[in-house]
Parts: C-alpha cells; sequence; structure tokens
C-alpha cells in the first residue's frame, strides 16, 4: 500500500492549494467578507422603497439574490477543497495501516481520492453558475466520499486492532 | 532528516506543529470570545435594526433607512470579521499540522523547509490578523492579509512541488506504527474517522434541506418584506423581516455544526499522530484525549441543537468546546515536557 501514499497526498495538497488560490483570487476580485447571504446588500432596494414606494424593485431583488447565492457557492467551494484536501493527507498518512488489514484497499484509496476532487469540483461548477451540472457532480463526490469513508473506517480500525504498544 | 526523527531541534516539522497547536487554541478560544460576547449581542441589535428598516421604509423615511442599514452593516462586518479571523485560524492550524508530519518526507534542504514553514506561519498570522484588525483600523489592513495568503500559498506550493519533483523521498510508513501505538492514538484515529463521517453525512442530509427547503424561505423571507414594504403593509413586512433573519440563523447555525463536527473530526486524527510526544502516562494520554473526543463529539450536537433551544443548547456547546480546550491543553503541555526532554538529551549528547 506504501506507493499509494505519496499520490494521496499530493491529491491533497493540490486540493489545498486550489482552494487557497481560488479563495484569494475571490477575495481580491469579488469580496473579502464571508456572508452566507449578504443582508446589507439589500439596501439599495429598501432605500429606492423609501425614496418613492411605486419602485419596481423586483429586478433589483433578484439580482441581489443572485450574487448572494453565487457568494455562498464560491465560500462553500473554497472550505471544502481545503477540509477535503486536509483530509486526503490524512487518509494518505493511514494509507499503509491497510496493508495490515484483509483485502488490500486500494480501490477505496483510489475511490476517495477521486470523491475527494469530485465533490469540491461540483462545487466549484455551481460557483461558475453551471448549476445542474454542478449539484450532481456534487452530489456524486459526497454520496462517494461517505461510502468509501465508511469503509475505510471499517479496515482501519480492523488493522488499528494489529497494533500492539 | 531521517524520516524516524519526526521533530528535531527548531525544525520545520516542530515550528509548524507549534504554530499550528497555537492557532487551532486562539482560533477556539476566538470562538468562545465571538458566540459569547459579539454574536448573541449582535444578532439582537441587527434583528432591531432590521425591524427599524421596515418601519422607515414603509413610512418613505429613507434617511433613517440609511441610518439603520449604517448600524446593520457595521455589526455584521465585525462579525463578519472576526467569524473569518476564527475559521480561517482553525484552518491555518489544522493545515499546519499537516503539513508538520509530511517534512519528512519532502527531498528539500532542512533550509529551505524552515524558509517555508516561516512563511506559512507568517503568512498565516498576517492573513488572520489583517482580516481582524482590518474593523477597526481600514481597509489597508485587508491588502496586509492578501500578502499573507500570498505567502503562505507559496509555502504550501513549495511542498507540493517538492513532492511532485523525481528525486527519492524517505518514506512515512516506517513510523506510522510506532506513531500509532500508544493506545491514545489508535483511539483517536478511529474517533476521529467516525467524528468526520458523522459530520459528513449530516452535511449531506442537509445540504438537501438546505437547497429544497431553508435557502428558498430565506429568499421568500426577504421577497415578502420587500413587497410589504412596496405595498405599505408594515405587518406583513414586519413577520418577514423577523422569518428572514431566523432562517439566516438557522442556517448558519446548522452550517457551523457540520463544519465544526468535520474540523474537531481532522484535529482528531491529527492529533493521534502527536500523541507519542505527549510526555504523560499512557493512562493520562488516553483520558486526555477522550476528553476531546466527548468535547469534540457533543459540541456540533449542541451547536445543532441551539437551532431549536436557543441559548440554552449555545451555553452546552460552550461548556463542550472549553472540554475540547483542556484536552488540547494538556497534550500542549505533554509535548513541551517532550521537546523540553529532548532538547536536554541533545545538549548532553553534544
Amino acid at each position: 500500500m506504501d506507493r499509494y501514499q505519496k499520490p494521496v497526498v499530493i491529491a491533497g495538497l493540490a486540493l489545498i492549494v486550489a482552494g487557497l488560490l481560488f479563495g484569494l483570487v475571490f477575495a481580491y476580485v469579488v469580496d473579502h467578507q464571508a456572508r452566507l447571504v449578504a443582508a446589507d446588500a439589500y439596501q439599495p432596494v429598501f432605500q429606492l422603497l423609501g425614496e418613492n414606494p411605486a419602485t419596481d424593485w423586483r429586478g433589483l431583488q433578484e439580482k441581489i439574490n443572485a450574487q448572494s447565492l453565487t457568494h455562498a457557492s464560491a465560500i462553500t467551494f473554497h472550505a471544502h477543497s481545503i477540509n477535503m484536501g486536509v483530509l486526503l493527507i490524512l487518509i494518505g498518512l493511514l494509507v499503509p495501516l491497510l496493508g495490515r488489514a484483509q483485502g488490500s484497499g486500494a480501490a477505496l484509496v483510489v475511490g476517495f481520492v477521486v470523491a475527494a476532487c469530485l465533490y469540491p469540483a461540483g462545487l466549484l461548477l455551481i460557483a461558475l453558475k453551471v448549476k445542474f451540472l454542478g449539484e450532481v457532480v456534487a452530489a456524486l463526490g459526497a454520496g462517494l466520499a461517505i461510502a468509501v469513508l465508511a469503509l475505510l473506517f471499517l479496515k482501519f480500525s480492523a488493522a488499528l486492532k494489529t497494533i500492539s504498544e | 532528516m531521517p524520516a524516524s526523527v519526526p521533530f528535531g531541534r527548531l525544525d520545520s516539522s516542530r515550528l509548524l506543529a507549534l504554530g499550528g497547536i497555537c492557532m487551532v487554541l486562539i482560533a477556539m478560544l476566538l470562538g468562545e470570545i465571538y458566540a459569547i460576547y459579539i454574536s448573541h449581542v449582535a444578532n439582537g441589535i441587527i434583528r432591531q435594526s432590521w425591524t427599524a428598516v421596515v418601519e422607515a421604509a414603509t413610512q418613505g423615511n429613507a434617511f433613517a433607512v440609511e441610518e439603520n442599514f449604517a448600524v446593520i452593516q457595521d455589526l455584521t462586518e465585525k462579525r463578519g470579521r472576526t467569524m473569518n479571523t476564527h475559521s480561517h485560524l482553525g484552518a491555518f492550524g489544522l493545515l499546519a499540522l499537516v503539513l508538520a508530519f509530511i517534512q519528512p518526507v519532502l527531498p528539500l534542504t532542512d533550509r529551505r523547509k524552515r524558509q517555508f514553514a516561516v512563511m506559512f506561519l507568517l503568512g498565516a498570522v498576517l492573513q488572520s490578523g489583517g482580516v481582524y484588525v482590518s474593523y477597526y483600523v481600514g481597509r489597508w489592513a485587508v491588502y496586509l492579509a492578501d500578502v499573507g495568503a500570498v505567502l503562505f500559498i507559496i509555502a504550501v506550493g513549495g511542498n507540493l512541488m517538492a513532492l511532485l519533483s523525481r528525486q527519492p523521498a524517505p518514506s512515512l510508513s516506517e513510523t506510522l506504527l510506532v506513531q500509532l501505538a500508544p493506545s491514545a492514538s489508535r483511539f483517536l484515529v478511529k474517533a476521529g474517522l467516525l467524528l468526520i463521517l458523522a459530520g459528513m453525512v449530516f452535511g449531506l442530509y442537509y445540504s438537501w434541506g438546505l437547497v429544497s427547503v431553508d435557502r428558498p424561505a430565506v429568499f421568500s423571507a426577504i421577497d415578502a418584506t420587500v413587497e410589504g414594504v412596496a405595498n405599505q403593509d408594515a405587518a406583513t413586512a414586519g413577520e418577514s423581516i423577523a422569518q428572514f433573519k431566523r432562517m439566516q440563523s438557522k442556517i448558519a447555525i446548522t452550517a457551523a455544526a457540520h463544519s465544526h463536527a468535520i474540523e474537531f473530526g481532522l484535529i482528531i486524527i491529527l492529533l493521534a499522530f502527536i500523541q507519542r510526544y505527549v510526555l504523560l502516562d499512557d493512562a493520562w494520554r488516553l483520558r486526555w484525549a477522550r476528553v476531546l473526543a466527548v468535547g469534540a463529539y457533543l459540541l456540533p450536537v449542541c451547536v445543532y441543537l441551539a437551532t431549536m433551544y436557543g441559548l440554552r443548547a449555545a451555553a452546552f456547546a460552550d461548556l463542550f468546546g472549553g472540554m475540547v480546550m483542556l484536552g488540547l491543553i494538556a497534550m500542549g503541555f505533554g509535548i513541551v515536557r517532550y521537546t523540553g526532554a529532548a532538547d536536554l538529551k541533545s545538549v548532553k549528547a553534544e
């Protein structure tokens, strides 16, 4: 199993760098403030209505709602990409343990790397406004990651029993 | 540096490990301060200001709308910057700890590894510090944060490039069994993986609820508020803005429960690798590991319960956060004892 360690750690570091770079570019180009829904962004609508209740506010409102959603999706990609990267590196560090459990576990390791990359990729697509495809890819990635991690947990637990102090 | 000696005197592993633990601790302390002194207080004032905005807009008072939005903007920014610093410091701490473990396999000179480690730590301090002080000193500090971000991206990228090079590197697997030998380590690996798994399952379950129910509810509440204001219907607008705030809080708290479960899971696994360097009796190592795990499991649960039971559940979340910090501090003491003993040994050898 040792030969899988380096590629898994590299994949994790690459995900982290991608998340960090995206975060930096997003902060610089779009906004430095992390907000789930930018509440104060609605000020122009209320300001307009305060000045003139007959103003047509719907277009502006929809634009602000869409901006809030894009903002939330971008931050979600940034955070999940980094966390998945860290988890991948940790799995990479534990990979040699699989050699002590029954069965090779190689398919599980490869499956987790694929899932860890698919999930943030889906979130990135959503942030880039490719919504449907992004949601499908993210859901696939998340489902695969959970299933594989559950199996890895069982394998690692079995392998840990073979270690003594 | 051979792979079998992960903690040498002031080498990159030790710098990153100690820096990482400090950052995680500061992030947790900041999180507690944020939750107790900023978030709850700001939430109440923001809710009042939103009600005032709606009333003012319904009455056609544009000046009062602007005045109340200034309060919302100020508090949102204060809360956002503190929250941002808390989450970034925690993530930097985790990253620093992870990088500490891969230092022995990097085909770089000790000097270059140390340069990257210092660059990472300096970048993390500049980024999180810049974001935090920007609320108090102005926007220029945000650009300081960007410089910090560039520094640690170079540091992490440098580690990645080193691993990608074709130079032969020592394997970490030879030390793995030794690292996981203490019973506390094995307990923490299993506890951490299970917590991450639980956090991911909860995240997948909630993402469905978020996309299909909660997020549309937030947008429909703000739309109903604006519509109420446009129709001069203050009662509907007032009810809708209260619903908007409630839903926003629910989303933020539920997301916090999910992210805390995953982050605590990652911290727990990372701590499993350093139990060998916690110079405490094995029984005490296991006790502190259990204290930390209990806190880490129950904090996200209580955070989630805060969406139903409010501050009572939040108080329990603070209590369990304290348990995590206690466990971390105990392990920190153990590591300081270990590094002191190791230093003494090497001085005697010289």
